[in-house]
């Protein structure tokens, strides 16, 4: 009994500071960001990006390309 | 529901993992100009009402919803007014002008400042009078309405008019809810949240920013509004009662919160969070704020539409290589693609009936630009139904008309309509701004959403 609490003790703690240590959400943008969506991203015979753009954009600023 | 603090990120884990443990398992006049029109359309003769006036004209929209729906020419002169009564040489006269149906009607004051309104419509073929006897209209109906509800009423007996000829509801009352930016040059630009009539009349904000706002999406009612708003720097869901102004924060997790949909009943909204991983298909119950996680592939998932019986989401994901449809049942999470065509299908939405959706497509057969299309989801195949480049298409309730942002020279984008069958083109120019996201509302009660 005295392991199995040792054993959740220990996995509770790893768990813990798995969770303080993950860096923010990476598809983050912001308000200034996502006014340039259509820059970045729209063909010339685009005249409002989609969903999907936004999205698109988000990804690749993500992976650090943007 | 922001959690960059370590501490409250220390709680939401150990909350968590407690769980698991415990378990076990403003006024922007829009014009409508029809470019293409159906050649069957019907003709039928507006007459000017008896006793209305240049502020209390019905006819006038009434002719002009009856003509923009593509479905109706009018046949009537300006002088033609409404008489006494439909005789023998009235019915002629129409015939010989080869007109199918009249509508006219009367306006008349009360004692307590209210308007008595009686609209007929005269079915001219299957109709006799006799010198004695005048004519019977196939409808009449009298509405009393204050002064200020002159447009709405017309509206109201241009959807009665068009049930009663063509058999199908019309929507004409209905509304459409829009971004419109506006940039003028040397000032931050500006995002208002639009609600207008379908026709784009009595537009008014009902939310403005100097930070963008999206996807404006209509609940069941008619009532609410769920909108994606980045006013505080970072996006966020809300949702607005557009009667009262009041709001509701669903959603400002840390990355993507976007895109916006009420389920058929009201009770969910999907909507596209990336908080695990990538941009994926969630639904929220809007009474417990639970959440649900829908699709689980690594891949874009976004712009997420409820099919009739809310069972299935349509949505667009690149997890195929390239954006497509796709859709999935809330339940099985069993998927299927439907679309397949080309390089570029997204936000699709299902036409009333459930045997095709509208969708944007972008393709060779497209010279490569983005256009509306309706695909029959039976046979696969994809009828283009615009020209030039167009935004996200958004279905009219009754299946006929679709409203989108088309591009303009000048780089900006103006309001459109296209019938599903792609024979009638309508524009709504937009005066100074650029319009984006627009969603068309379901039938409204009459009276709601004002």
């Amino acid at each position: 009994m005295k392991i199995l609490g040792v054993v959740m003790l220990v996995g509770l703690c790893c768990f813990l500071v798995a969770c303080a240590v993950q860096p923010n959400n990476d598809y983050d943008l912001t308000a200034d960001e996502m006014k340039n969506v259509g820059n970045a991203t729209m063909t010339q015979q685009q005249s409002v990006p989609t969903l999907y753009d936004h999205a698109e954009f988000a990804q690749t600023k993500a992976k650090g390309t943007v | 529901m922001r959690y960059n603090n370590p501490m409250l990120k220390i709680i939401r884990a150990s909350l968590i993992l407690l769980l698991m443990l415990c378990s076990q398992t403003s006024w922007a006049i829009l014009h409508l100009t029809l470019n293409q029109g159906v050649d069957s359309a019907v003709p039928v003769a507006v007459l000017a009402f008896a006793g209305e006036t240049a502020d209390n004209n019905i006819s006038q929209v009434l002719s002009a919803d009856l003509q923009n729906s593509g479905r109706f020419k009018n046949e009537a002169t300006n002088n033609s007014t409404t008489t006494a009564a439909m005789t023998n040489n009235d019915l002629a006269h129409w015939k010989q002008k080869q007109v199918n149906y009249v509508i006219d009607g009367t306006v008349q004051t009360t004692p307590n400042n209210q308007y008595q309104v009686l609209v007929n419509v005269f079915d001219i073929y299957k109709n006799t009078a006799t010198d004695d006897q005048a004519a019977t209209p196939i409808l009449q109906q009298t509405f009393t309405i204050p002064a200020t509800q002159f447009r709405s009423l017309a509206h109201q007996i241009s959807d009665l008019v068009y049930q009663k000829i063509l058999g199908t509801r019309g929507v004409f009352s209905t509304k459409i809810a829009y971004v419109l930016v506006q940039n003028d040059s040397g000032q931050a630009a500006t995002y208002q949240l639009m609600i207008a009539d379908y026709d784009g009349e009595n537009a008014a904000a009902v939310l403005m920013s100097k930070q963008p706002i999206m996807s404006p999406a209509w609940s069941p009612n008619g009532q609410s509004i769920a909108y994606v708003s980045f006013e505080n720097g970072m996006p966020a869901i809300y949702i607005s009662n557009i009667n009262n102004g009041k709001r509701r924060l669903i959603t400002n997790f840390a990355g993507i919160n976007s895109a916006p949909s009420f389920s058929p009943d009201g009770s969910k909204l999907a909507i596209v969070l990336s908080r695990d991983t990538t941009p994926a298909i969630y639904t929220v119950n809007l009474r417990t704020g639970a959440l649900q996680k829908i699709t689980r592939v690594n891949a874009i998932n976004t712009a997420p539409a409820w099919s009739a019986n809310g069972q299935n989401i349509l949505f667009t994901s690149d997890r195929g290589g390239t954006p497509q449809i796709y859709q999935i049942n809330i339940h099985s999470q069993a998927v299927q693609r439907i679309s397949f065509s080309d390089n570029y299908n997204a936000n699709a939405e299902p036409v009333v009936g459930g045997k095709s959706i509208v969708l944007l497509h972008r393709g060779a057969d497209t010279n490569n630009q983005f256009v509306v299309a309706l695909q029959n989801l039976a046979a696969g195949d994809l009828s283009l139904l615009t020209q030039g480049n167009a935004g996200e298409p958004s279905i009219a309730p009754n299946g006929g008309l679709v409203i989108y942002a088309k591009q303009q020279a000048a780089g900006s984008s103006q309001l459109a309509m296209v019938s599903t069958d792609g024979r009638v083109q309508l524009q709504l120019p937009v005066s100074n701004g650029s319009v984006q996201s627009p969603a068309w509302s379901p039938y409204l009660k009459p009276g709601s959403s004002s």
